[in-house]
Order: C-alpha cells, then sequence, then structure tokens
C-alpha cells in the first residue's frame, strides 16, 4: 500500500533530477559542438561554436538551477531528502548550511562543478581564438562530473556492455569524416566486439552517480522498512543527523570553496595545453594559460593553507600540517603547478614550448584527479584519519583513466604509436576484468607506457631546431632546475602517500612509517634546502647569461647577511634536535638556506627594483614562500610540548627510552600545578549552547609568592549525543609564539535528582541521608513582599563517625523570588538544592551535585614559536602571486594586440 | 643526447632510487608474532578491538597509559600498552592501526589510527540506529 507522506515536497526533487540531467546533456552537447568547431569543415565551424558556447550557458544554467535548489532543502530543512537528513539538524546554526552544502560527497563534486562553470565562463569569453578547443575539452570534464550527480542505476545484466557499445559508436560517429574505411571497420568492430564480450559477462549492477536529491523513504529501502517511517506525520518528528562537529568551523566555510577553486584553476592551464597539441599551435597556447597557472598557484595554495590553518585551529593534531594522506593529496597538484609556472616563464620568454611544459602543466591537472580519487575512494582508510568512506571508486578511476589518456594520446606525436597507445590501454582495461593478480600486468603496463612516450619523444615530439646548450649562468637553466626539483619533491610525497594504492596493484603489503620526520620531512628538508637556495639566488640571475662578477657580488652579500642572522641564532638559540645529530645538521642547512631565500629576495626587491611594486611579483612571492618555508620548519621542529608531567613515574626509563615521557598534564579543578613557564589553573566550567567550556587560567609566579593571572584559555568539548563529546582547542596568540591548549578529556560533577518525604533515607556516597524535618519560616508576614520560605532539615550518618546535620532552603516558596542557595556538605563531597515541594504526595525534590568523583581535566599545551612568521608569509605570497597575475595579464594583452 | 633526454632520464632514475628507499624505509602490516620474534623492530599491525574486554584508561594515576585487548589478522589477541590519552571513539573502531615494539608480551603502541565506521560520511547506514535517533529526538 502507497502510504500517503504528509508535509512532504518532492517538487524540488523532482526538478533537481531534471536539473541534473540538463546539466549532463548540454555538457555533452557543449563539448561535441566544440569539437567539430574544431574538426569541422570550415563553413560549418562558425556555427558549431555559437551552439557549443549556447550549450554550455544552459549548463550553466542548470547548474546554477541545481545550487539553487540544493540550498532551498538545506536552508528549510527538507528532511525527506537524504543529503540534507544526512548533513544538516535542527540545532545547526545558520552559517553552517553553507558547510552542510558540500560536507557530502555530492555537494564537493557539486562546488567544483560550480568553480568550473564559473571559470568556463570566464574562458568563453576571453579565450578568444581558443575558444572550440579549449571548451571542448572543459566540457567534456563537465560530463564526467556532473555524472557523478546522475543518481542513475543499472542494473544486472547486460546494461554496461550496451552503454559501451551506445558511447563508442558515438565516438566513432564524431570522428567519422577523419577515418578511412578500413578504420572505421577496426574501430566499429572492435567497439561492437569489447562491448559485446562485457555484455556477455553479466556485470553486476551499480551505481553511476549518486544524486543529492534522493529521498529517504523511497530510494532507501533499508529505511522504508522502518516503523518509524510507517507514520504519515513522520517529518514532524525527523531531526537531521547534523553535520561533523569539526566542521563546525568557519574555515570550514571558506577552505573547501578556495581549494575546489584551486582544484578547478588547474583545469584551464590543462585544457589550453591540450588545444595546444590538439590544434598544433605547441607554442601560442602559453600566452593566454599563463595567467590562469599564477591565478591557480595562488587559490590552491591559499586553499591547502586555509586547511592547515583550520587544522591548527580545530583539530586535535597538535600543529598546523601533519602529513596527512589527504593533506599531501592536496599539495601535490601545487607543487607540479609551481613547477609548470617556472618552465613556462623561461619557455614563453623563449617563444617556444617544450615537452616538459606540457607534461608538467597536464600533470597538475591530472594529480588533482588523483588525488580525488585518493582522498574519495576510501583508499586510504587504514592510513588517514581523515579519509572520506567508500563513494564511487570506479566511477572515478574511469574519470581519472580518460584524461590521463587523453593527455598521453596528443603527446605521443605520431599516429601509428598513438594507435598503439589506445590499444594497448583498451587491452588492460579488458583484461583486468578477468585477471585476479594485476602484480605482472601493471608492470608490463607500466613499463610499455614508459617506453612509449619515451620513444616517442625521443623520435617524434617536435623540438627547437639546432637547440643551444643553455650557459649555466643563465636564469632559465636554474629556473628549470628549479621546475624538476619540485616535480622530484611531489614525486617523493606521491610514492610514500600512495602505499595503499601501490598494495593494491601490486599485491604487496606495505605500512608507511608514522614517524613523518623518516617518511617525509627528512625528504622534503633536502630538496626545500635546494628550492630555497634557488629562490634566494635566481632573481639576480639574468636570461641567457650573467655576468659572473657582478652575480657573485650580489649573491655574496645575501651570503654574508645570511651568515650573520645564523651566527646571531647560533649563539641566542639552541635547536632542538632530539639528539640526532643527522637532524641538527639537516635544521641548520635548512634554517640558512630559507634565510638566505628571504634575505635574497629582500635585497633585490630593495636594491634592484629599487622598490618598484609593479614588476615585483616574483621577489615578493618568493619573500612570502621563503617565509613560510621558515615559519613551518621553526614553528614545527621547535614545537614544545609544556604540558610534560614529569611528576608520574619516568616512562622513558620504565621502558629502556623506548618511549616518550607523559604528555598530557592531569589538573584537577581548583588545583595549581607548574607547567613550562607558567602555573595552570581551572575553576570555571561553564556551557554555551552545546559547547562545554573549561576555562584554564595561566599564571606567573610573582617574586612575592603569588600568582598573578596571565591569561585565561577555554578549550572546550562539543558535547553532541549524535557524535559524541568532540573536543576543540584554544590558543593564546602572541607576536612570537602561540600557545595551544587541547583537552583529552574530562570529568565535571554529576547531578542527581534525589525525592524524600519526611523520615525517609537514602544511601549517598557510602554515607546514609535522612530527611529530619521540614521548617518554614515567613518573612515580612504583614508586609506585601511577605514570603513564605522552607528548609528541609537533613541528616547524614557516616560509617564510624559522628553525624553531620545540615538545612536546605528554598526561599520565597511559590513566589517571584523563589531561589534555593546550594548547601555545600564536605564530609559527603555533594552540594544540595531543593528544586520542588510536591504537596499532595509530600515529597521534596532536591538536586545533588556529586564531586566525589572528583573535578578534572587532562590537557595538553604546546607551544608554537614564531608561527607567526608563517601566517605572514602566506599573505605575502598571496600579495606577491596577485601582483604577478596583474602584469601577466597586462603583458599577454600588449602581445595580442601586438601580434 | 640533448638536455631534455637527460633531464627525463635523471627523473626516472631519482623516482625509482626514491621508490626504493620508500620499500625500504617502509614496514609492512604485521602480526604479533612477528612482533614478539623481532623485540627490536618497530611494528605496524592492523587489528581488531576486543570489545567485550575492558579499555582502561585512569587519568588520575596515568594520563598518559590506554591499555587494551587487540587482536591482529590472525585472530592473536594481545595486551596493548598505548602510551598516550585514550583516543576518542576508540570502543565504536572498526579497526586499529597500531606502530610499537612488543616488550614481555605487551605490545607498547606509540601511534594508533582508530577508524570509525562513520556517522557522518558512511553510505551504509544502520536502520536501528536512524531509529533510536529519531525516537530519541521525538520523543
Amino acid at each position: 500500500m502507497e502510504l500517503n507522506y504528509i508535509g512532504e515536497n518532492l517538487q524540488l526533487g523532482k526538478w533537481g533530477h531534471i536539473f541534473v540531467l540538463i546539466a549532463f546533456v548540454f555538457a555533452i552537447l557543449s563539448s561535441v559542438a566544440h569539437y567539430f568547431a574544431v574538426e569541422g569543415p570550415e563553413h560549418e565551424k562558425e556555427s558549431w561554436r555559437k551552439i557549443g558556447r549556447r550549450a554550455f550557458f544552459t549548463h550553466a544554467l542548470a547548474v546554477a538551477g541545481i545550487v539553487a535548489l540544493l540550498f532551498t532543502m538545506l536552508y528549510n530543512h527538507r528532511y525527506e531528502y537524504y543529503y540534507v537528513w544526512k548533513h544538516s539538524s535542527n540545532v545547526m546554526p545558520l552559517r553552517y548550511i553553507l558547510s552542510c552544502f558540500w560536507e557530502g560527497q555530492e555537494g564537493s563534486f557539486l562546488l567544483w562543478t560550480i568553480w568550473h562553470v564559473v571559470l568556463g565562463s570566464v574562458l568563453c569569453f576571453t579565450a578568444k581564438k581558443w575558444e572550440s578547443p579549449v571548451m571542448a575539452v572543459f566540457s567534456a570534464v563537465q560530463v564526467f562530473l556532473i555524472s557523478m550527480l546522475l543518481g542513475i542505476h543499472i542494473p544486472d545484466g547486460p546494461y554496461a556492455g550496451i552503454m559501451i557499445i551506445v558511447a563508442g559508436l558515438f565516438i566513432l560517429f564524431l570522428i567519422w569524416n577523419r577515418l578511412s574505411n578500413i578504420e572505421r571497420f577496426t574501430i566499429g568492430g572492435a567497439i561492437l566486439a569489447i562491448g559485446g564480450f562485457i555484455m556477455n559477462k553479466n556485470i553486476p549492477g551499480f551505481q553511476i552517480g549518486s544524486s543529492p536529491f534522493n529521498i529517504l523513504t523511497r530510494e532507501y529501502p533499508q529505511f522504508a522498512n522502518e516503523l518509524f517511517f510507517k507514520d504519515p506525520q513522520y517529518l514532524h518528528a525527523l531531526d537531521g543527523n547534523g553535520l561533523n562537529p569539526l566542521l563546525q568551523n568557519y574555515w570550514m566555510t571558506i577552505h573547501p570553496p578556495m581549494l575546489f577553486l584551486g582544484f578547478a584553476s588547474t583545469l584551464v592551464p590543462f585544457t589550453f595545453a591540450i588545444a595546444g597539441l590538439w590544434t598544433k599551435r605547441l607554442n601560442e597556447w602559453m600566452t593566454p594559460a599563463l595567467p590562469w597557472i599564477f591565478f591557480g598557484v595562488a587559490a590552491l595554495g591559499t586553499g591547502i593553507l586555509m586547511g592547515g590553518a583550520w587544522a591548527y585551529e580545530a583539530l586535535s593534531f597538535g600543529g598546523f600540517w601533519a602529513w596527512d594522506p589527504v593533506e599531501n593529496a592536496s599539495l601535490f597538484p601545487w607543487l607540479t603547478f609551481v613547477g609548470a609556472a617556472h618552465v613556462m616563464i623561461v619557455q614563453r620568454k623563449k617563444g617556444k614550448s617544450s615537452y616538459v611544459t606540457f607534461l608538467l602543466t597536464m600533470v597538475s591537472f591530472l594529480l588533482v584527479l588523483y588525488s580525488t580519487y585518493l582522498t574519495r575512494s576510501g583508499i586510504l582508510g587504514d592510513t588517514s584519519v581523515h579519509s572520506f568512506a567508500d563513494g564511487l571508486p570506479g566511477q572515478l578511476l574511469i574519470f581519472l583513466f580518460f584524461f590521463w589518456w587523453l593527455a598521453g594520446y596528443l603527446v605521443i606525436w605520431n599516429k601509428m604509436l598513438r594507435i598503439a597507445y589506445t590499444v594497448l590501454s583498451l587491452c588492460f582495461f579488458v583484461v583486468q576484468f578477468y585477471v585476479e593478480d594485476l602484480k605482472v600486468l601493471s608492470i608490463i603496463l607500466i613499463t610499455a607506457y614508459l617506453a612509449l612516450f619515451v620513444f616517442s619523444y625521443l623520435k617524434f615530439f617536435p623540438k627547437e631546431e639546432n637547440e643551444k646548450e643553455e650557459d649555466v649562468s643563465s636564469r632559465e637553466f636554474w629556473m628549470f632546475i628549479a621546475a624538476i626539483m619540485l616535480l622530484i619533491s611531489c614525486l617523493q610525497i606521491i610514492i610514500f602517500t600512495s602505499f595503499p594504492v601501490i598494495n593494491k596493484v601490486f599485491g604487496t603489503n606495505l605500512a608507511s612509517n608514522k614517524d613523518v620526520f623518516e617518511s617525509y620531512v627528512k625528504y622534503q628538508i633536502l630538496f626545500g634546502f635546494i628550492i630555497c637556495l634557488l629562490m634566494g639566488s635566481g632573481l639576480y640571475l639574468k636570461y641567457s647569461k650573467t655576468p659572473t662578477k657582478k652575480l657573485l657580488g650580489d649573491l655574496a652579500l645575501s651570503f654574508v647577511i645570511t651568515a650573520f642572522i645564523s651566527l646571531l641564532i647560533a649563539f641566542s638559540y639552541q635547536f632542538d634536535y632530539e639528539n640526532d645529530p643527522f637532524r641538527l645538521v639537516l635544521y641548520w642547512l635548512f634554517f640558512f638556506a630559507a634565510t638566505f631565500a628571504i634575505v635574497g629576495n629582500v635585497g633585490y626587491f630593495v636594491r634592484v627594483l629599487k622598490g618598484n611594486l609593479k614588476s615585483s611579483g616574483a621577489p615578493i612571492a618568493h619573500l612570502g614562500f621563503g617565509m613560510i618555508m621558515l615559519g613551518a620548519f621553526i614553528s614545527t621542529s621547535q614545537s614544545e610540548v609544556i604540558s610534560e608531567n614529569t611528576s608520574k613515574f619516568d616512562l622513558e626509563k620504565a621502558s629502556d627510552n623506548t618511549m616518550k615521557n607523559n604528555e598530557n598534564l592531569f589538573l584537577s579543578r581548583g588545583d595549581t600545578l607548574p607547567m613550562g613557564d607558567y602555573y595552570v589553573t581551572f575553576n570555571k566550567i561553564y556551557q554555551e549552547g552545546v559547547d562545554l567550556h573549561f576555562d584554564v587560567d595561566y599564571l606567573r609566579k610573582k617574586s612575592d609568592s603569588t600568582f598573578e593571572k596571565d591569561f585565561t584559555l577555554s578549550p572546550f568539548f562539543q558535547l553532541n549525543d549524535k557524535m559524541g563529546k568532540v573536543p576543540e582547542p584554544d590558543t593564546k596568540h602572541y607576536l612570537h609564539k602561540d600557545i595551544y591548549t587541547h583537552l583529552q578529556t574530562y570529568k565535571v560533577a554529576e547531578h542527581k535528582g534525589i525525592k524524600l518525604g519526611k523520615g525517609d533515607t537514602v544511601s549517598v556516597n557510602n554515607a546514609i541521608l535522612y530527611f529530619k524535618a521540614a521548617q518554614v519560616s515567613i518573612t515580612h508576614p504583614t508586609k506585601n513582599d511577605s514570603a513564605v520560605n522552607v528548609g528541609a532539615v537533613l541528616e547524614v550518618y557516616y560509617p564510624g563517625k559522628a553525624k553531620e546535620e545540615f538545612v536546605v532552603v528554598m526561599n520565597d516558596v511559590r513566589g517571584k523570588k523563589m531561589s534555593s542557595p546550594e548547601t555545600k556538605v564536605d564530609g559527603l563531597k555533594a552540594k544540595f538544592k531543593l528544586v520542588d515541594i510536591n504537596y499532595e504526595k509530600q515529597y521534596f525534590e532536591f538536586e545533588m551535585t556529586d564531586y566525589s568523583g572528583g573535578e578534572f581535566i587532562v590537557m595538553k599545551a604546546i607551544q608554537f614559536p614564531l608561527i607567526n612568521i608563517l601566517w605572514t608569509g602566506c599573505i605575502v605570497m598571496i600579495i606577491g602571486t596577485t601582483i604577478a597575475i596583474v602584469h601577466r595579464t597586462k603583458t599577454s594583452k600588449k602581445q595580442e594586440n601586438a601580434g | 643526447m640533448n638536455k631534455g633526454a637527460v633531464i627525463g632520464l635523471s627523473i626516472i632514475v631519482v623516482s625509482v632510487v626514491l621508490l626504493l628507499l620508500a620499500l625500504q624505509g617502509a614496514g609492512t602490516y604485521s602480526t604479533f608474532t612477528e612482533a614478539e620474534q623481532h623485540p627490536d623492530k618497530t611494528i605496524t599491525i592492523i587489528g581488531t578491538l576486543n570489545k567485550e574486554k575492558p579499555v582502561t584508561y585512569d587519568p588520575v594515576k596515568n594520563t598518559d597509559l590506554t591499555i587494551m585487548f587487540v587482536s591482529d589478522k590472525e585472530h592473536v589477541e594481545r595486551e596493548v600498552y598505548f602510551h598516550g590519552a585514550k583516543p576518542r571513539d576508540i570502543e565504536k573502531s572498526e579497526n586499529i592501526t597500531l606502530t610499537g615494539k612488543m616488550v614481555k608480551n605487551i605490545f607498547h603502541a606509540e601511534t594508533i589510527l582508530v577508524k570509525c565506521p562513520s556517522k557522518y560520511q558512511d553510505g551504509k547506514l544502520d536502520p536501528k540506529k536512524l531509529e533510536d535517533q529519531q525516537f530519541g529526538t521525538s520523543r
């Protein structure tokens, strides 16, 4: 029987599904039309371009519609929709609606799609002669992204094969005119063979994408059978599941949009690179792509650092960067993107592109896809604290492989090799259905691919004629080295983060070393050392050749200043190097290089550019990055756990130095304990909304042995009945250091209700409580403000000790000024007050606050020195990159006008 | 040879070296039995918490000691001393990744990673829990 549910609004969802379909279909149309605008007959190109542009804008409007609908649903708490129910709740403040929007898989893909639509719309108007090839690739990416929101269920049986045949024949139809008859037959036959073969395999049913418009009761059968949903009025009682408490932080409202803007901005240079290869304009594509690369570097960098700021403020990692796989994944594309920016500056100066420019530009976007796969497919499960659970691994893989294939196809500059490459890829795709153990297959495939790429590059890829070796004193040579260093640094992080993927593909059983120094820091400090030295000296180099004398003078000045600063530090400060001489050497090398980068760029800005802001994008951005390196290095390597609790037994001795000593401090309410340079105490506990705050006072001891309060921190626990107690730290910011305080656990007094009639007894904390008598008194009996006050006389009988009598009073019973002050009973370790007097049943209701179990917190405090250098560096770097974008846009406009 | 090829080759060489270093530095997911055989080696274990036995954390005595019982993939159960405050939601954990050493039949873990069936991100939901929640709030 179909139930008629009351109060549901299913229209929104229907429109939502329709908009998703429109967005999907028009993305395909846009891609195809733009394709024909490039490949079609000359006289049709213009009309194809117009169709493509209209299709893209229809797609954009449909995406806007999806966003508006989802937002309306969230805003109105429409819990009949699964997505809304799962990610929001009634108690949640309005400002977190945005966070709910992108908390789930569907929402975050939608966020990504929105940025693509925005950037794509800008491109439509600015790309000019590049519009068609660029938008064809752009729309193809949109097809894959929107498919993540489709939510179509494909049943068991031959349907997967049929889909492959339809899609294959569709693509064949697109390229029909470019093929000879034999090719048409071969490709058509191959499509039918592969499709028919997969049809025969009876692929189990699967889901394409997951729609945010699914209805809780209809599309999730596991709920539909629940008794609760048999009630037509269920919506009245239903509250949402709520937002992950850790995400209820203002950084979480701005970090994901920024990060996804960064991800999205890697697509633009990617499409230009593809378009350059496709239309055989190997050099021109860099001019329009370059400002976008700078924009992407700034946006993605800001997004990543905002994530760090969020981790620092709201998470219990104790730091802004933990080398967690999810964090690393967002770093991959940034590193290659920065490399791409540098190579491109050089190549554009020469007017010639190179293989490496294509490689780095395209790999940046492909790494965005890879990191999406890593974080969204659930593969990181055992290695990351915040891996998002199983989602759409298969679909993401196809997304990833398709664009890897496309990029690879285009850089192989030879028709036969392209066919070989495609056939190889297709074979792998088919064979993997059959083979259990992918190890051998993967090794063969990777080797074949590498051989193919190297061979095609050496033999076919167009290279500069009579290429001159670059001078070792030229700027371009060293910029190139810097880009390669960035790529290697990125490779190191990729390999160490990809253990779960390596395990899956090669059947190995590798476990990453949990010690981040061993797995990342020791390598990255070396790469960072080289990169920082290059940053500090690179700008003094001239293009093509630098006069040696001038250069040595400039570098010597920077070197002397850096050495002077280093010596100053060496005499006044001892690095904490955990008794590992190797570490100490690395620390000093890195400190020197980072300082050198800062000094060099400040020097360049002041002495060479004479403070001219317009053309100083590079030194300012480099200065910022140098500061980030220095700040990150000092605040992380020199952070100090000051809550070390040595009063307990010495763990280091007990465990033969294998274990660290305690890092947590046990603090009872009212106690004052020494901690680092401070004394800490906590007294005040208060609740604000769902947050239970503990005010920890940091005190200084004055010369007369009295304490003086320095500052108060208020770390808290979010009491979330659905998700447990979630701690959030609090941090005191000084100019030169931060003091971070985080709670591990707490215990507070328990509140109990006790009902006693006269003469009743009850057992409390190993003693007997006896209600002896009730007293009544009246104040001002004759006046208007007369009040009746009641007192309950109670006796406590302690085992083996004298009894104690006390009175709990309730003033102005039933009056306006009714109040019951707490009576403290020291022997019981409890406080009492009267809550209610029931005259009919003749009992008194007390509230007992039992603090016999103790009231305490276990806290961890970490001091981060000089972390403000890091944050300042972020801002400086963003300013520098912005100046560079403005500068590059102006010069690329000039070039276009000139050319 | 031209410069591009040199650089291309050096990238390949460096990545192979890195890969080898990675393999050498990485441990493998291991078992308690192996930890007993190599008492001086730091070992990574994925296991499941025995939820029938208590997880003991008494901050009054020691703020940095959590004692629990974990069984590894071969279903060998050992007492585990985690030297840190009790990780949140450990009772709800699906599996636990531990790194540490075996000392006298007790596994001393330096790091712990608790993997929970996440209530807010998981696609699969427990209808029972759903009902508890909903009735809980409606009452």
